[in-house]
């Protein structure tokens, strides 16, 4: 490449943060879109049909801003929604959509954020005994655990571990409580949540660990450090593992989005006060801006993640260092 | 290179399909399936198959009226309320029979050889009314919370999830096949957008997408296969689009099109031809996830509406009463990680065979 040091990981950088700009553009215009094709009239909604006529109706529009072309609502409503501001729900107490989130978000950020640490975590020791273990028994066990968790449903683990665990074991609570009301200390109430969201993240991650590692360690380099007589345990993992991890980490990206549809069944089951349990509600109510605000939220914390993930990529690659040089 | 063979786990996996399928047409001919969906309606208590002339009945239930009647099995219904039924289906006939409580029905009946004679029964049985009834003769899995037999619940969720499953497949398959092929061949001003439209579904995490839409259009059933489509196209496309580009440079390709083969030619000859193996086998895996897909929906309560019977569903209220009846929970959860087990190791059996390399 030509250029200055650095201008090849700056180009690739600016590069990403155009397409996660561009995806996010993607997703708040779909669901935007998918809003404005649907059945329903926002206006004659809020005027109720005994009200109706037509003055009356189009004064409303024009009041709400509905006499506009959507291209122009459109970047009205994105214009809001980058400083925080969806609007506000069309039922109940007519609260800021934004002052929802922000009481949603975190619970279920911290779900989220457990879960993938746990299944990092896991995942990484799991797919490196696999790997170690290539064929033997030992990766046979982890083999079979891991396509069990990519296959089991999560909505069928969910209520599965909830009866054993709480019900036949009384072992954790059998849902989530209001925090003033909770009886143990909200870790256990995290436990099963966590467990569940984790699951197949984790299998999947095993599985880009385990492959990832054989690869690894089937590498000259390898041969060598054992030549030398370097301890195994040094070997596979300060040797194999930090060579391996780099495809994790792009699984790890691409599980999040798992978590966060995911955190919709599990919020549901659990009855955790989240944004997936506040999404489903609000389309029960068809709460059209708390619908919208989540999927859009949702998508955006989704590309963000990815977009991080590539870049720390671009960061520690060597083969992306060594070729600034 | 590997042997190409199929394992054991693929029959396997085929077996379990052929006998889903087989579950799923026949499950629900013990109970009438508008009792099963509907509540609050009251029966007769025949049950019977349809037929040319008639329905010809195969048990008359206990204590119920038809059994009051004195009918009994081998009888031939050949008219209920005036109508005639010869030729009708089984289910269309056990619509009749159903109604509000205390309404009666009259029924035309053939006995053993005997002239044709009318009688009215009153609809007062109730099939299935008790909630929570333990597995029994009557009821093999038991009844659910709403007094309904698991069994034909069962049933008809397969033939619910089945059909969508492979239909929304089918879909995905065609829009994903064609934007696949038009993002490689297509002139620019096409394949250009086309591309970007493909990857930038992916920016959508996982199902997000399908629950949008079917939250934003209330709930309907179409929009549940709209969305389910939509979220399952770009993957196809996108494996379409790698897979013809691979192919696009073989030496065949080149020297069919030096003879003057058209783009349309090539692909439909010599491209998609090579495709169909490694087609199918994604699709199996990827019926598995519609289904998936689908049953999330339900379990969330914005797929599959009440009272038609959905696996989703049936584990959502299992879930609410597994405190008491832990079974109510098990059948689905069961039949449903079985059917994905299934159409994974179909698929996985079947990519093998169309691509050795990847087993």
């Amino acid at each position: 490449m030509s250029g200055r040091p650095g201008s090849r990981i700056f180009r690739n950088v600016l590069l990403r943060l155009l397409y996660g700009a561009a995806s996010v553009v993607f997703i708040s215009l779909v669901t935007f879109l998918a809003d404005e094709i649907a059945p329903g009239d926002p206006a004659m909604l809020r005027m109720g049909e005994k009200n109706f006529t037509v003055e009356r109706y189009e004064a409303l529009k024009r009041e709400m801003g509905l006499d506009r072309p959507w291209p122009v609502r459109y970047g009205e409503y994105m214009v809001n929604a980058a400083q925080g501001d969806f609007g506000e729900s069309h039922t109940g107490t007519r609260d800021e959509v934004s002052d929802i989130l922000r009481k949603v978000l975190p619970v279920s950020m911290q779900l989220a954020f457990l879960a993938i640490l746990f299944a990092a975590a896991i995942g990484l020791v799991l797919g490196t005994v696999g790997a170690v273990f290539e064929n033997r028994t030992a990766d046979r066990a982890v083999l079979s655990v891991s396509t069990l968790g990519v296959t089991i449903p999560n909505f069928v683990l969910a209520p599965v571990l909830a009866y054993f665990f709480a019900i036949k074991l009384g072992m954790l609570p059998l849902t989530w409580e209001i925090e003033s009301k909770m009886e143990a200390p909200k870790f256990y109430y995290m436990v099963l949540p966590v467990l569940v969201l984790a699951a197949r993240p984790m299998a999947t991650l095993t599985r880009l660990t385990r492959a990832s590692m054989i690869d690894t360690l089937n590498q000259e380099f390898i041969r060598l450090a054992v030549a030398k007589g370097v301890p195994s345990l040094r070997l596979y993992f300060k040797h194999g593992l930090r060579n391996a991890i780099l495809p994790v980490l792009t699984g790890i990206g691409t599980s999040f989005g798992y978590l966060l549809t995911g955190s919709f069944i599990v919020e549901n089951a659990f009855i955790v006060p989240g944004i997936g349990r506040e999404a489903i509600s609000a389309i029960q109510k068809g709460d059209t801006p708390v619908i919208m605000a989540c999927v859009i939220v949702t998508g955006f914390m989704f590309i963000t993640v990815n977009l991080l993930v590539d870049l720390v990529q671009q960061v520690i690659d060597p083969r992306i260092r060594e070729s600034q040089v | 290179m590997k042997k190409r063979r199929l394992d054991w786990l693929f029959w396997v996996g085929v077996a379990y399909l052929a006998a889903l399928l087989l579950f799923s047409a026949f499950g629900t001919l013990r109970h009438p399936v508008s009792v099963v969906a509907k509540r609050g309606v009251y029966d007769v208590g025949i049950r019977g198959d349809g037929g040319s002339r008639g329905l010809t009945v195969r048990v008359a239930l206990r204590e119920s009226p038809a059994a009051a009647a004195g009918i009994e099995a081998g009888d031939i219904v050949t008219q209920v309320d005036g109508k005639p039924v010869g030729g009708l289906g089984t289910l269309e006939v056990e619509d009749m029979f159903i109604g509000p409580r205390g309404t009666s029905v009259s029924v035309s009946l053939l006995k053993g050889g005997s002239l044709p004679e009318t009688i009215s029964l009153e609809r007062s049985y109730v099939p299935d009314a008790r909630p929570f009834m333990p597995p029994s003769e009557e009821f093999w899995l038991g009844t659910d919370e709403q007094g309904r037999d698991v069994f034909s619940r069962l049933a008809y969720g397969a033939r619910m999830s089945l059909t969508i499953g492979f239909s929304v497949q089918i879909i995905a398959l065609v829009v994903g096949i064609v934007m696949g092929t038009v993002g490689v061949f297509g002139p620019k001003w096409v394949s250009i957008p086309v591309l970007r439209l493909t990857d930038g579904m992916f920016a959508f995490p996982d199902i997000l997408l399908a629950i949008l839409i079917v939250g934003i259009w209330n709930k309907r059933f179409e929009a549940m296969i709209v969305a389910l489509a939509i979220t399952a196209w770009p993957a196809v496309a996108r494996l379409v689009r790698t897979q013809i580009a691979s192919l696009k440079d073989r030496d065949y390709v080149v020297a069919s099109r030096a003879l003057g083969g058209t783009t349309t030619y090539l692909v439909l000859k010599h491209i998609l031809p090579h495709l169909w193996g490694i087609l199918l086998a994604v699709a199996m895996i990827d019926v598995a996830a519609v289904i998936l897909a689908e049953s999330a929906l339900s379990f969330l309560g914005i797929g599959i509406q009440a009272p038609t019977p959905s696996w989703g569903a049936m584990i959502e209220s299992g879930r609410v009463n597994m405190n008491s009846y832990p079974m109510m929970l098990f059948w689905p959860c069961l039949i449903l990680s079985l059917t994905i087990f299934a159409l994974n190791f179909v698929g996985d059996g079947l990519r093998a065979l169309a691509d050795p390399k990847s087993g």
